[in-house]
This record gives structure tokens, sequence and C-alpha cells, in this order.
């Protein structure tokens, strides 16, 4: 449901907006109210808090001739609309000296729209003794799966998101929610100690909890296996990235380098390579909070600009960039629905949301069988972005050894691929039909801008330096 | 908020509580390139909330937000709820900390001297006065000025509150040789402001990034002593390990050191020894208390590579029966080593300056990761080289590595500045 702290403060902001445009060029304000839960039962602990995505709060987003100007605020009330906007004129001026050596802007396009938008829960969601029920079960199905198994970690996450975005001409509000389990099996053998886990979003939390509890024998079996597991030879191998990999490569080692913030501040080699061959021509690589459904579907954007289907890479050629709307207007471009924020006490900067490449027709059991020797690459550890040179940094949880297209059952932990980003993009031979985008990401822009990304795409065949 | 503490007092259901509150006000300045792009704002309060309900020999707990806008009636509602979700989350009954004799420290830094808008306009002078070599620019450059006002109170009467200043910088130096183009990811953080110091610091960033730029490929080495030079990197390093002495990690059974093992036996490095502090002059993460209001006390936790002490929160201290947990901690510091330049200069080595982001991982037995800029030693000069990652055996480095007698201060750590690997594979 909507949030009513959000209506009841829509009177006031629309007010303030008026004021506020009689001075300056440009104005808006953004309202955001996120609230759910977190609920954790592990071995150890059980543990009730609010989601980390929960925000309350209001930015308002000024042009003041020069620059943009920004101020962030807890709450607005009709009756003290003088002192808020006393307040934001104060403490947005900045010496001149300082503002006078700015960046050429101009008042973003304030296109006229009106519009509700809401995405109701499939099902209910459970209540905290409901859900401390359910993952309880969870965690004793984990626990009892090997006596090895020291710990069982189960978790329910939700989050209900309501925004709305207000300037002279523009009234949007949107309201939808996202949910997610997770369990993991944290395994021990004398002084190894290993994990492994799996997690399933969407927006049916009954569909969530059945998703991971079918994985648990395959997540626990994983877990145990990696205590034997062995550091691999560094080399370059033929690799089989499962989907969980392949988003990780589409967005740490492509996705950030379309940011087109990152073309504004000549951060970005893509940008010399628009219309140019940066992959194979099996690769079409998609973002968008429109472009499929996962975590980072909204309606609208922190700028107020509707969410976008946008086609990165057609056939292996780079189409265009992500952007927010002030880099947009500096690029003389459309702003495509990626402009977004930690939370309104922060800048609103090109963010990902749903990154993933589409499938082709190969079949995974053919993609192993043609492999001499490789490994499969699954579970994200981490990765870092190197938009600027496209260096690869992405740690993979573990691969599984392939020889002569039979998986040997040996196992390395951990995997890190690196190498330059087109010559692994390039170097994609084969795409599978199954397709998978896993809702569980959170990105950061560098080392914070924290905000939930999705990504995945389909199984790819490629080569790559592991170590 | 007199409305949430009276709420919390009179609801018979709640055995304890704590209220976390977070004041903050910065003054943001973006620039692309030379020039400002957007100027921030933001002045805002978070309230979070904790309470405990005792069910048997068992306690719960909920944590959630109370906002400003909220009234007597949906706070009361709001906690009820939470009420009902602590009753179901029942764990091994804790206590909450008793209040600690404890007098505030003075903000340290100079950042409160002036208004901040005119204090940001100084540090951007200062930063733009290094952008004056050619080839090279600051492609990006963030500034956040932050003052912060914490506060904990809890219902056995914890009522502390301190205030913090700081500066965050993220600059991007970037380089073009040869019409290649390369850039760098350099943040500085302070609560002293000296403009000469930080033009100075940007200077040297701008040099990294030259360094990058004329870099050539690794020669194929095999393996090779390594110098890790990289302040993030190391504190990183150190911190990893003392965070398998972690109360939590203990009562969870997923340490992997016990007390009193020689995490250095038979090796022939420099000792080790970790030391957590609250306040430490240059690390901005110093903190006199800790989220539950435990006044924060130096506790050494690995002494001359024996383990000591374990340290963590209050909860998971008093599960191990700990009299006094630690609380946690806000800045590591390590005692300093014996290893100068000089001596390193006796035989080749690689020394890395900027990872992508290290790797440390003690359950996997690994560190490593991807180098974006490194020097080779070949024992006459060094040579900046990139384009290779490296990869060593995690505690086996604990047994032989060197540190440097020369110190440096990161953000929650304070220590050797680098780290002498004797063995690491390079790829």
């Amino acid at each position: 449901m909507y949030s009513e702290f959000l209506s009841s403060r829509h009177d006031a902001c629309k007010a303030l907006v008026e004021r506020l445009k009689k001075r300056y060029p440009y104005v808006s304000i953004l309202g955001k109210h996120v609230s759910g839960k977190q609920i954790a039962v592990t071995t150890f602990n059980t543990s009730v808090s609010d989601t980390m995505e929960r925000q309350c709060g209001f930015v308002v987003k000024l042009y003041n001739g020069k620059t943009y100007a920004e101020y962030s605020f807890s709450d607005i009330d009709e009756n003290g609309l003088d002192e808020l906007e006393k307040e934001i004129i104060a403490k947005t001026t900045f010496p001149d000296a300082l503002l006078d050596n700015h960046v050429p802007l101009a008042a973003m396009p304030d296109e006229p729209l009106v519009k509700s938008f809401f995405r109701p829960v499939e099902g209910k969601i459970p209540t905290s003794d409901e859900a401390i029920a359910s993952l309880s079960a969870l965690k004793d199905e984990i626990q009892k799966q090997d006596e090895r198994i020291i710990q069982a970690i189960a978790a329910f996450s939700y989050y209900e998101t309501s925004a709305m975005f207000i300037s002279p001409n523009r009234d949007l509000d949107q309201n939808y929610t996202w949910m997610g389990v997770m369990v993991a099996a944290v395994a021990r053998e004398g002084n190894e100690v290993r994990q492994n886990r799996y997690f399933a979003g969407g927006n049916n939390p009954a569909a969530c909890f059945e998703q991971v509890k079918k994985h648990i024998p395959e997540m626990t079996e994983i877990a145990l296996a990696l205590l034997k597991a062995e550091p691999i030879e560094p080399g370059v191998y033929d690799i089989i990235t499962e989907p969980s990999i392949t988003g990780l490569i589409a967005h740490e080692a492509f996705g950030h380098g379309v940011e087109m913030d990152m073309f504004v501040k000549n951060r970005a080699k893509s940008r010399e390579y628009l219309g140019k061959p940066v992959a194979s021509p099996l690769v079409e690589m998609h973002d968008g909070a429109a472009a499929t459904y996962s975590c980072a579907s909204y309606f609208f954007d922190d700028d107020g600009v509707l969410a976008h289907d946008t086609l990165i890479i057609k056939d292996g050629i780079l189409q265009t960039g992500i952007s927010d709307a002030v880099s947009a207007m500096q690029l003389g471009t459309e702003p495509t629905g990626n402009g977004r924020r930690e939370s309104t006490k922060r800048k609103a900067y090109t963010r990902m949301t749903n990154t993933f490449f589409v499938p082709r027709d190969s079949s995974v059991e053919e993609m192993i069988a043609s492999v001499k020797h490789g490994y499969m690459l699954s579970q994200t550890d981490n990765g870092m972005e190197d938009p600027k040179n496209w260096n690869i940094q992405c740690v993979c949880s573990y691969g599984r050894e392939i020889k002569d297209g039979k998986f040997t059952g040996r196992i390395v932990a951990p995997v890190v691929m690196s190498g330059y980003v087109p010559d692994l993009l390039m170097s994609i031979s084969m795409v599978s039909k199954d397709f998978e985008v896993i809702g569980a990401g959170h990105c950061g822009k560098g080392y914070k801008e924290w905000v939930t990304v999705s990504d995945g795409g389909p199984y790819l065949k490629a080569r790559c330096k592991l170590g | 908020m007199e409305a949430l503490y009276n709420a919390l007092r009179k609801n018979p259901n709640i055995a304890a509580w704590k209220v976390n509150v977070n004041h903050r006000e910065t003054c943001e300045l973006f620039y692309v390139q030379k020039k400002v792009e957007t100027v921030r704002a933001t002045e805002t309060v978070d309230y979070t909330v904790t309470i405990y309900v005792d069910k048997g020999e068992a306690r719960g707990q909920s944590t959630f937000a109370v906002y400003p806008y909220m009234g007597e009636k949906e706070i009361e509602r709001l906690i009820e709820e939470n009420v009902f979700a602590a009753s179901f989350a029942l764990n091994k009954f804790y206590e909450i900390p008793e209040p600690e004799p404890f007098e505030a420290p003075k903000p340290s830094g100079n950042l409160a001297d002036k208004p901040f808008a005119e204090t940001i306009k100084e540090i951007g002078e200062a930063i733009m006065k290094a952008n004056v070599v050619p080839n090279a620019s600051l492609s990006a450059t963030e500034i956040f000025l932050n003052k912060n006002q914490k506060e904990v109170h809890n219902s056995k009467g914890v009522d502390v509150s301190f205030v913090t200043y700081e500066c965050k910088i993220e600059t991007i130096p970037n380089y073009v040789h040869e019409k290649e183009e390369v850039e760098i990811y350099q943040p500085i953080s302070f609560s002293l402001f000296n403009p000469e110091e930080l033009t100075a610091k940007i200077a040297e960033a701008i040099s990294v990034v030259k360094d990058r730029a004329e870099a050539i490929k690794m020669p194929d080495v095999g393996s090779i002593p390594v110098i890790i030079d990289d302040e993030e990197s190391v504190a990183q390093f150190f911190y990893t390990i003392a965070d398998d002495l972690n109360y939590q990690a203990a009562y969870t059974h997923s340490n992997l050191f016990e007390i009193g093992q020689n995490l250095q036996e038979g090796g022939d490095g420099d000792p080790l020894t970790i030391e957590f502090k609250s306040i430490v002059d240059g690390a901005i993460n110093s903190s006199p208390i800790d989220g539950d209001g435990v006044v924060l006390k130096p506790v050494t936790v690995i002494d001359a590579g024996v383990t000591k002490s374990r340290f963590g929160s209050y909860r998971f201290g008093y599960y191990l029966g700990e009299k006094h947990p630690t609380g946690q901690p806000a800045v590591l510091t390590a005692a300093p080593g014996t290893l100068d330049e000089k001596e390193i200069a006796k035989a080749p080595y690689l020394r890395c300056v900027r990872f992508s982001g290290i790797q440390t991982d003690l359950e996997n037995n690994f560190f490593g990761g991807e180098v974006r800029l490194g020097y080779y030693f070949d024992g006459k000069k060094e040579i900046p080289v990139t384009g290779f990652s490296i990869q060593g055996d995690y505690k086996a480095a604990i047994k032989s590595m060197r540190l440097s007698k020369k110190k440096s201060t990161y953000d929650f750590y304070q220590g050797p500045k680098f780290i002498y690997i004797p063995d690491v594979k390079v790829h």
C-alpha cells in the first residue's frame, strides 16, 4: 500500500515546488519511504530488524543558473514552508567564486505527466511469527543434511517502496515490493571451514520459500564438497559461466563502463566503441528497470524518468549506454531511467538496474561436452569495475573441473577471473537457452552509493585467465 | 522524541530497550574535471530502536526505525508490532550494557572552525592546485564534509553522545600516455584540514597514475617477494586476521584460531601485534563508544604472534562469559616492524601499490587479486608494472611477513605502511 506518510506530505511538496520555481529555473522534489523487515534464523541466533533498504525522507533538486544544487531533509510541514524555503536557499548557496567555475548546464526538461504506478504483492507477506516458523523449518532441513554443517542460515527479507516525484509539470507516484529468501550452510571439517548459499527472489513469498527448499540438498552438498576444494593452477582455460557469473561479467566487467556519467567524466573506454564490435556476434545485452522483472524493476527513477529497456549490445556491437538525467543533458542524449540514489540523503548517479545477456540456443550439456579442459564457474563472490581500462576482476566462489567433456569431481575455490574485457566477450563461443536473472545484489559506485541490482543471463562458454 | 521514550518506558512487555540517534549535517561538492557540477547539503536525523522481550529463559529482540514525523499513536503501534516480532525471535538470554563513566572527547581537527561552505571551497581549491600536471587531470572529484552527532540511550541508563567532523574525498586522477589513458581511484579522508598536505597528496596520486600509464607488462617471474604497499589493502590484510578472534566467530564455531595459539610458530617474520583502540589521530573511524554504548578501551588481541584475547559486541561477549565485553572496536592498530627501504633494496621484489580490490580469505587460506600498479625491482631499479595478479598462502604469509618501520594511518587503521611477504605467486 502506498505510504500514508508520503500521501500526507504531497500537498506540502507541491506548495514548496511552486514557491521555489519562482526563484530557480528547475526544481523537483523526490520523496521516498521504504519499509520492510529482514528476519533471520540460524543455528545460533534469531533476529528481526528493519530492511537494509529502509529510508524515509525528501530531496529537493534545483538548477541555480550555474550548477545543480540539492538539499536533503527528513520531513516537510505545510505550516513550516517559509522556514524550510529559507533553509533550502541558505544551505544551497555557495560562494560565487566556487560556483562561477561550473560545468555548462541548463534547466532539465520537465515534460508534463501525472501518473500513479502500483505493483501488488502476489500472495500474502508472512507475519514475523509465520516467517520465523518457515525459516526455522528451512534451518532444520539444512542442519539435518550432514553433521559437518556447523551453522545453518535461513533469512527472509522484504521491502515496500513508495516514492513520489513532483516538479512544476510532473506528479508521479509509485508503490512496489520485492522479497527474497536466502539459505546458507557453513561446513567444517578439522580446521577447514567453507560455506555456500542459495537465494530466490520475487514478488511472491510462498514461491520464494518453495524454491529455496528445493535447492537445500544441492546447496549443502556443494558446501561440503568445498571442504575438499583445491586452489586452481593459474592459467588460461575454457570456462562455462553459470547465470550468476554471467551476470557478474555483464555487470562488473562491462555494465559499469556504459554508465554514461562516466562518459561525462571521460572515465569510460566504451565511449570510443559506440557502434563498434565489443563482443562475439552471439552477444546481446540489456539493462533497464523495464527490461525484465527483478529487484530493480521500478516504474520511474529518482530523476522522475520512466523505466526503460535499453539495448546495450546487439550482435556484438555496442549500441548505447545508460544514463541519469543530468548526464544525459550534458551529453545531449535522452535519459534512460537509470538515475538512482542510495537514499534521498545521497546524490543521483547513473546506475545499473537489471543487467543481463540474452539467451541463444545451445544446451548446457552441449556446452560441457565441448570443453577439453576447463571449469564451470559458479556463484558470485565479488567483482570490481575498471571502466577506463577494461581490466576484469571477478571472483567466483568455486569452479568445477571439466575434462574431455565431463565433470571430473574436482572442485577449485575461490577462482579469480582476470584479463581484458573485450577479449573475454569476444571469446564467447556458445550461449545457452537456459536463462536466469538473480535479484540478490547490491552494487556500489566505486566503494559507496549502494543500490539494489539484479544481473544474470544464460550459461556462456568463453576463454579466460583464471587464478 | 519524548513520545518515543515515554512509549518505551510505559510498555509492560518490554524488558529492555536501546535507542541509537544519528544527527547528520553534510556539505558536498561534485566536480567534473576542474568544474563544479553539483553542490549538496543535507540535514537529517535517524532514530533506530531496539526492543528486548523476555520469555522464560530466552530473550527476543527487534530493531526498527522511528521517524521524526511519527506521532505518539504511530510510535505505540510500531512498538507493539515489534514486541510481537521479538517475542518469536528468541535467543539465549543476554544482558545489555550498564552505564559507565564517560566523558565525550572534543571533536578532533579543524573542520568546525568555519562555515562548511567556506571550508569546502578551500578544500576544492587545495585539490585543484595540484591539478596542473601536463597530460594529467582529475576526471571527477567528490568532497563530503560531514558532522555526525551520535547518541546511544538504553533502559539501564546508558546516555552517551559525541560529535565528530570528517572530510571524505574521492578523486580519479587520469593520465594520457601515447594516446592511451589510464586512471586510478584515490580516496582521502581527514579531520584536520591542512591545504598544503592535501595538495601534496593529490600530487602524489597524480604521479602514481603517471606511473600506471607508463607501466610495462610484468615480466614472468613465477614467485617473488611481494610488498603490499597500499594502505587500504594493508589494513584489510590485518583486519581479516584479527576478525577471526571476534566473539561471534567463536560462539558460532566458525573461528580458525584459538586463544594462546602462536600464529607465527616456526616463522621468521616480524612479530605481529594487534591492538584495538577507540581514538587514533587521523583515523576517522575513531569512536569513544560502540553502537551498544560500551565505552571502548584498548584491547590487545594478538601479541607477538600469539592470540591473547577476543573482542566484539556486548551480546556475544556475554555469551562467552566475558565479564567486560570489549564492544565493537573502532580502530585497529598494528605494531610496526623492522624493515626499511634500504634493507628491501638488497634483492628483487614486486611492490604492489594499487589493487582493484585485494582478496583476504582465511577460510580458503588465500590472499591476492589483480594489481593495477606495481613496481618491479630487478635488483637495480624499480620499474612500474601492470597487468598481473598475485596469489599467496595467507597462513604462511603471517609467519614469514616482514613489517615496515614506517607507519601509516587509514580510516580504521594505524600501523605498518607496508607488508613484505617473501614468497608470492605472480601471474
